[in-house]
């Protein structure tokens, strides 16, 4: 613990890390109890209404308003709903999918093996945008299809890297020390190698979260996630009126950057204090 | 005889986030002409430092923290940069351990080879000239099929032809000091006595002098003239290998003697010294040998023994040996 | 050879599930393409027509063995063949694509080394610093602060569009006409800054970690020794092997390329194949979707053969393996 503090103290950004993650999951969590105005609440006659600190300006709108008069701070606020349900459902099918496949890629090899292998070079070739692409083609342009599309991209970067893991791991001593002594695979996996991987599990995940909500936003911007209250959506219906009113645009894109930042700073720590090597790999 | 090169008092320390840690710690020993010099000891007793020390070529995190080493009364460690340049290659040259990595992987060898004839001529050269010339030069490093082997990238030659032409970039460039930092360790042991022969011929043939650092006593008896034993960044015991193979003084330097594997020697017991290496960054204040040596008294705790000459070259560390 | 292999199962397996679209999607979709008076004979005339009361199998051979030919059928809204359709556009995507790797490469490789010898410098930590804001920024939303600070507001270059396109431009250059190429590049620059800069950071960072691995190995002493100058042991010798391992990791990255090309694309209006692909989404139009997706799918292929062709060339070791 004490050494904890000691790394903080000389590099403090994981904190404002820390801060961004608590406050962005907060408002998540409790945003549409806490924001000032219902997000949908729309009122044209206060259409357009510039940020606080511009002129025109008040305090009631504190980022002014869009196009039909609704409030931008509590859009933004309730939009963070969006972008972190996206980001944690989608790292964990990713998670579910690649860390079991890789898991049993690495241990078990074989035809599973090389075929899983196969199956992740393919996926990581190919743009998550046409996988997403696909899934709207498919069940049309809702919420649930980015977040399949999400989780469809990135497993395979879990896959890759628990199975070399797991292959490391499986020549270890007291993994075949354990299979001397008669336990069953499963038991072995579940015993020996999975508390092994797990500090490598919680690094990606973190990491993925970031990439995530970056690549969502972009397919909201776009519309594949349909017309919902979403940081991508709202900068995209904000385009048009870039010209005069350039904050719609601009304020829930910088919402998305300090969330990613917020993301990438405490992945980033956890990936050098639990497992270094990873930087090679990520 | 002048000396060709000396070292005087040479202290190299790294800082680290976790101390101090002093790789050398006063060593001082001369190198005379057309003799081959041979640092011994155990991994991490800072010899291999000791050599790219005196090329220069230590990383950013080793501070000099004293001394100085004299070739031809120029003190290479106050150089600068550009005269580095001017001296590396022409006056010293170094082999490397490690003959895999010690060529570049994407250059054909004549390429190479060429740079060094470059370096020589002080001009560039035609490609003819240059097939020419290295073909005599691997010729001359014992190299069967030269001309093959110069159309060839590093990694399609043996360890031991790798370290041929490296030898032959040295042979060419002709320095009067030869650095080699255990040249044969990464090699197969049936290649290691054709290098070994090739390296002694580079000094009776050429007149190089030669700095040997190794850990295989095997090598240093074929080599050396004069060597000297290192321990935790010291030496403790220096003189002609004959006069040290007979009588070793200093309880390390015996205990070393003693632990090779002679086939004349009927026990199936293989001697060994107890204990390992002090940490390099907390260094006891006395000897730094004591806390494994038999022979050691209180004094041996409290003051570290200075090198002590025995007369016939021979220097000694060591509190309990009287100097006759 | 595996990647070889890869790549077959991958147009394999593309062909497969862009095929299988029209026949997920709930709704039949002969109906789907008939106005909606159509009566129930014209529903399975329609379905005669399309081949869909053949068994699945047979309408997939069917389905490949046109797709290979590049035909798709016509496009449902513009009514002429989906796959012309697409070449037309696929050559704006290119150019957006092509610039904006060829501008990434040239700024990362410049500064990666730089940081990599002043590693633990100022600079270096400036670099590291730049990345992680970069890696952080939502690109579309980069292209639109690009926008708003170049065009609306500084004026300097065009906010939308292509403009007469590069190719055009320089054609005209050959005649004289420098003002098409100059209005060609000018509408390029910020689409291709925006698309670039993730491709950027990646590239810098592999670069930089690179350069420094190679520094400390041993043949950079040998060739400091032999009297080399250190400008020339960089050049030749140093990033000669460091840029190696990048050929994988354009690789790597042309899939963040192409898929970010698609929503560049539409925050500059860039009237390429990303844009035909979203608007054909959204109208359903089949034709145009599948030809789309399954010839991207084959392009990215490609360029995987390209590579993997170029690697052999660059690095030696791979080639000799085998002697």
């Amino acid at each position: 613990m004490r050494r904890l503090f000691r790394l903080l103290k000389r590099n403090p950004a994981p904190i404002l890390g820390i801060i961004i993650i608590l406050t962005v999951l907060f408002a998540a969590l409790f945003g549409t109890h806490l924001a000032p105005f219902d997000p949908d609440a729309m009122d044209l006659s206060n259409r357009l209404k510039p940020p606080f600190w511009m002129k025109d300006g008040n305090w009631k709108h504190l980022f002014g308003t869009d196009m039909l008069g609704r409030d931008v701070f509590s859009r933004l606020i309730c939009g963070t709903r969006e972008s972190i349900v996206i980001g944690i459902s989608s790292s964990f099918i990713a998670l579910l999918l690649g860390v079991s496949l890789g898991m049993r890629s690495g241990y078990l090899g074989g035809i599973f093996d090389i075929v899983v292998m196969r199956l992740v070079d393919i996926m990581l070739a190919l743009p998550p945008i046409m996988i997403a692409i696909v899934l709207v083609a498919i069940i049309g342009p809702h919420l649930i299809s980015i977040i399949i599309a999400m989780g469809l991209t990135m497993w395979s970067e879990y896959a890759k890297v628990i199975r070399s893991r797991t292959l490391t791991l499986k020549e270890e001593s007291f993994i075949l020390a354990a299979k001397v002594l008669g336990s069953s695979n499963l038991r072995i996996v579940l015993k020996h190698v999975f508390p092994n991987i797990i500090y490598i599990i919680i690094v990606i995940f973190t990491l993925q979260i970031g990439t995530i909500i970056l690549w969502s936003t972009a397919l909201s911007f776009i519309g594949l996630g349909g017309v919902t209250l979403s940081w991508g959506w709202d900068i995209a219906a904000g385009r048009i009126y870039v010209s005069t009113a350039w904050w719609l645009s601009t304020i829930p894109g910088l919402a998305i950057f300090v969330t990613v930042l917020g993301f990438n700073l405490f992945g980033d720590w956890l990936r050098d204090i639990l497992d270094p090597s990873l930087s090679k790999e990520l | 005889m002048e000396p060709l090169l000396q070292v005087q008092h040479l202290k190299i320390y790294y800082s680290t986030a976790y101390g101090v840690f002093k790789a050398i710690d006063d060593v001082s020993f001369t190198l005379k002409k057309e003799e081959t010099f041979c640092l011994i000891g155990e991994s991490g007793c800072g010899k291999s430092t000791t050599a790219l020390s005196i090329m220069r070529m230590l990383g950013d995190h080793a501070r000099i923290e004293g001394g100085r080493i004299l070739l031809e009364n120029v003190d290479l460690l106050q150089l600068g940069k550009k005269e580095l340049k001017q001296i590396w290659g022409k006056k010293i040259f170094i082999i490397f351990q490690d003959p895999m990595t010690s060529l570049n992987p994407v250059m054909k060898i004549s390429n190479q080879i060429r740079e060094v004839l470059i370096r020589k001529e002080n001009k560039p050269l035609r490609k003819r000239e240059v097939m020419e010339r290295g073909m005599e030069l691997l010729k001359q490093v014992d190299i069967s099929d030269p001309k093959r082997v110069m159309d060839q990238f590093p990694h399609q030659l043996s360890g031991g032809m790798k370290q041929r032409v490296m030898i032959a970039m040295g042979v060419c460039l002709n320095p009067s000091l030869l650095i080699l930092d255990e040249p044969t360790t990464a090699l197969d042991s049936t290649i290691q006595f054709k290098i070994i022969e090739l390296i002694r011929n580079l000094k009776t043939e050429r007149k190089m002098s030669q700095i040997l650092i190794t850990h295989d006593f095997g090598v240093a008896a074929k080599l050396s003239d004069r060597i000297a034993v290192m321990y935790a960044g010291k030496i403790v015991e220096q003189g002609r290998y004959l006069v040290l193979l007979k009588e070793p003084v200093h309880p390390y330097t015996q205990g070393l003697f003693k632990s090779i594997v002679k086939p004349e020697s009927k026990s199936a017991y293989l001697e060994t010294m107890p204990g390992t290496l002090p940490n390099l960054s907390q260094l006891p204040k006395g000897c730094y040998f004591e806390s494994r040596c038999k022979i050691s008294k209180s004094i041996c705790r409290e003051h570290e023994p200075p090198l002590r000459d025995l007369g016939n070259e021979h220097l000694v560390a060591c509190h309990q040996i009287d100097s006759e | 050879m595996s990647r070889a292999i890869t790549s077959i199962l991958t147009l394999i397996l593309l062909s497969i599930i862009v095929f299988l679209i029209i026949h997920i999607t709930p709704g039949d979709p002969a109906r789907m393409m008939l106005p909606m008076e159509s009566t129930k004979e014209d529903v399975l005339e329609m379905r005669k027509a399309l081949g869909l009361d053949q068994p699945l199998v047979v309408q997939y051979l069917i389905w490949l063995k046109n797709a290979i030919r590049l035909d798709f059928g016509s496009s449902i809204r513009a009514k002429y063949s989906a796959s012309k359709i697409f070449l037309e556009r696929l050559p704006a995507t290119l150019e957006l694509s092509f610039a904006s790797i060829v501008l990434s490469v040239l700024f990362a490789i410049p500064i990666g080394v730089f940081a990599a010898i002043k590693r633990s410098s100022v600079w270096d930590f400036a670099v590291s610093f730049v990345s992680l804001f970069s890696l952080s920024t939502p690109r579309f939303w980069l292209g639109i602060l690009f926008i708003i600070f170049f065009s609306l507001w500084l004026g300097w270059l065009p906010p939308y569009g292509r403009g007469p396109g590069l190719f055009y431009g320089i054609s005209q250059l050959f005649i004289g006409d420098y003002m098409t190429f100059y209005s060609a590049l000018k509408h390029l620059v910020l689409p291709s800054a925006t698309l670039g800069t993730w491709f950027f950071t990646i590239f810098l960072k592999y670069t930089r970690a690179s350069v420094l691995e190679e520094l400390g190995k041993l043949y950079v002493k040998t060739a400091r020794q032999k009297g080399i100058g250190e400008l020339r042991v960089l050049l030749v010798h140093v990033i000669r092997n460091a840029l190696i391992p990048i050929v994988t990791v354009i690789g790597l990255q042309i899939g963040s390329v192409l898929g970010g090309a698609v929503i560049i694309e539409i925050v500059f209006s860039w009237p390429g194949v990303g844009q035909l692909l979203l608007q054909a989404l959204f109208v359903r139009d089949y034709p145009l979707i599948q030809a789309s997706l399954f010839m991207v799918g084959a392009m990215i292929v490609v360029i995987f053969i390209l590579l993997d062709i170029l690697y052999v060339l660059i690095d030696p070791r791979i080639i000799y393996k085998t002697t």
